[in-house]
């Protein structure tokens, strides 16, 4: 009588095949749990106040533009922030239509 | 973004210009709110308009008491009281000397400035400057009593306080300018960048001498050198010394004031230029007003904290 033939699989060990995949499985959460080591690490490279420092600029560079254009209102904004301490104060973009040349003349009547 | 909007128009013998920093159809309404509001004052104070309640009332000197409406009872009322603060150099009554100087029509229909004046000078105007004082005005029964030969003349006071109240009618909507022929109020300051309002040069009406800043406030300019004409070969302007009765002789050509109202401002120029660089710029500091006086060598005198700027193009 003939044997029935033999599939690969029908020759693996059940006790390998286990351990195969656990190895795997730890590889996996391994290479994960590094990859957020990886990214927390960028992050606070990130962070060092130098970079911040140049994060802010352009944010602390608009009311310089609110000084050429509008003033009185720059000021009293300048007041509000010295008085208020650490209160934070967003800038707002000029609303006033900016004045090309002079609207009229006063003349003798 | 807003955009501002504006109008143009003639009226009260000069150009008026007005402006909303407003959109919409509620900005054109206004607009036209005070178009007309010029318009029915001009109509009802001007001296050139036979059928104004003013000429009326001119009309009426020496036939006792006349009823006057409101608006004429007001300004006439704030006219006295300028006439009582000032001592009298500023004075509504100068109507008949100016006549006398040759300034019997609207300016606009004199052919040209070297006609002669249609009357001629008495010569002797002294006592004009009395002439506010014999002025009966009753509010109460808003009636006006002129004594005959005393006839006057709201001209100046009666612009600036359109202006006023153009201002303050448009400046309850938004930030809003009023100009009337260089008489100028502005309401709040649009977006909070001040009005650029610059002043000519009174010898150079190409060039302007510096530019204000106006965020709240009104300017005005008086000045020898418009509204004038030749009379046997004397040079004459419209700005009467009620003390002689004749053109002001003055060392000041031209007086610019800033004031918190464009009647005040129109008030304080003419009367600083008719005292003189001295005496006018003593009549400013006692009123904590800035100017800039100009003499008739083109010398200037800036007085308080009147700041001149030259406007860079952006």
């Amino acid at each position: 009588m003939a044997e029935p033939a033999r599939t690969p699989s029908a020759g693996r060990s059940p006790r390998r095949s286990a351990a195969a995949s656990a190895a795997w499985k730890s590889g996996l959460l391994a290479s994960g749990f590094g990859a957020v080591l990886l990214g927390w690490a960028l992050l606070a490279r990130a962070e060092t106040p130098a970079n911040t420092a140049a994060l802010a600029q352009p944010i602390q560079s608009q009311p310089n533009v609110m000084i050429a254009q509008a003033p009185a209102v720059t000021q009293s904004r300048r007041l509000s922030q010295q008085s208020s301490g650490t209160r934070v104060t967003v800038p707002s973009l000029p609303q006033a239509p900016v004045f090309r040349r002079p609207i009229t003349r006063s003349r003798g009547s | 973004m807003i955009n501002l909007n504006e109008r143009h128009f003639r009226a009260m013998n000069t150009q008026i210009s007005t402006w909303m920093w407003l959109d919409g159809p509620v900005a054109s309404v206004w607009l036209n709110e005070a178009e007309a509001f010029f318009r029915e004052i001009e109509a009802e104070l001007s001296r050139f308009r036979p059928d104004s309640g003013l000429s009326r009332l001119n009309a009426a000197a020496g036939d006792g008491p006349q009823a006057v409406s409101g608006t004429l009872r007001t300004v006439l009322g704030l006219a006295l009281a300028a006439a009582r603060d000032s001592g009298g150099i500023f004075d509504p009554t100068v109507l008949n000397p100016l006549r006398r100087a040759g300034y019997d029509r609207s300016f606009e229909t004199l052919a040209d400035g070297s006609r002669a004046a249609a009357g001629g000078c008495t010569g002797n105007n002294a006592g004009a400057s009395l002439g506010w004082q014999q002025v009966m005005l009753d509010t109460a029964h808003s009636t006006v009593e002129l004594p005959a030969g005393v006839a006057i003349d709201l001209g100046g006071i009666a612009k600036g306080w359109t202006v006023d109240q153009a201002a303050e009618m448009l400046g309850a909507w938004s930030a809003a300018l009023v100009d009337a022929g260089g008489d100028i109020r502005a309401s709040a300051a649009p977006g909070g960048e001040p009005w650029p309002i610059a002043i000519e040069d009174p010898f150079d009406n190409t060039r302007d001498l510096g530019v204000i800043r106006l965020a709240e406030g009104a300017v005005a300019t008086s000045s020898v050198g418009r509204r004038r004409w030749q009379r046997d070969g004397q040079m004459m302007h419209h700005l009467i010394d009620p003390r002689t009765g004749e053109p002001s002789r003055s060392d000041l050509h031209t007086v610019t004031v800033v004031a918190p109202t464009a009647v005040e401002a129109e008030l304080a120029a003419k009367i600083a230029l008719i005292l003189g660089s001295r005496e006018g710029r003593a009549h400013l500091e006692t009123r904590g007003l800035s100017g800039l006086l100009i003499g008739h060598d083109g010398g200037q005198q800036v007085v308080g904290e009147l700041v001149l700027e030259q406007f860079v193009e952006a």
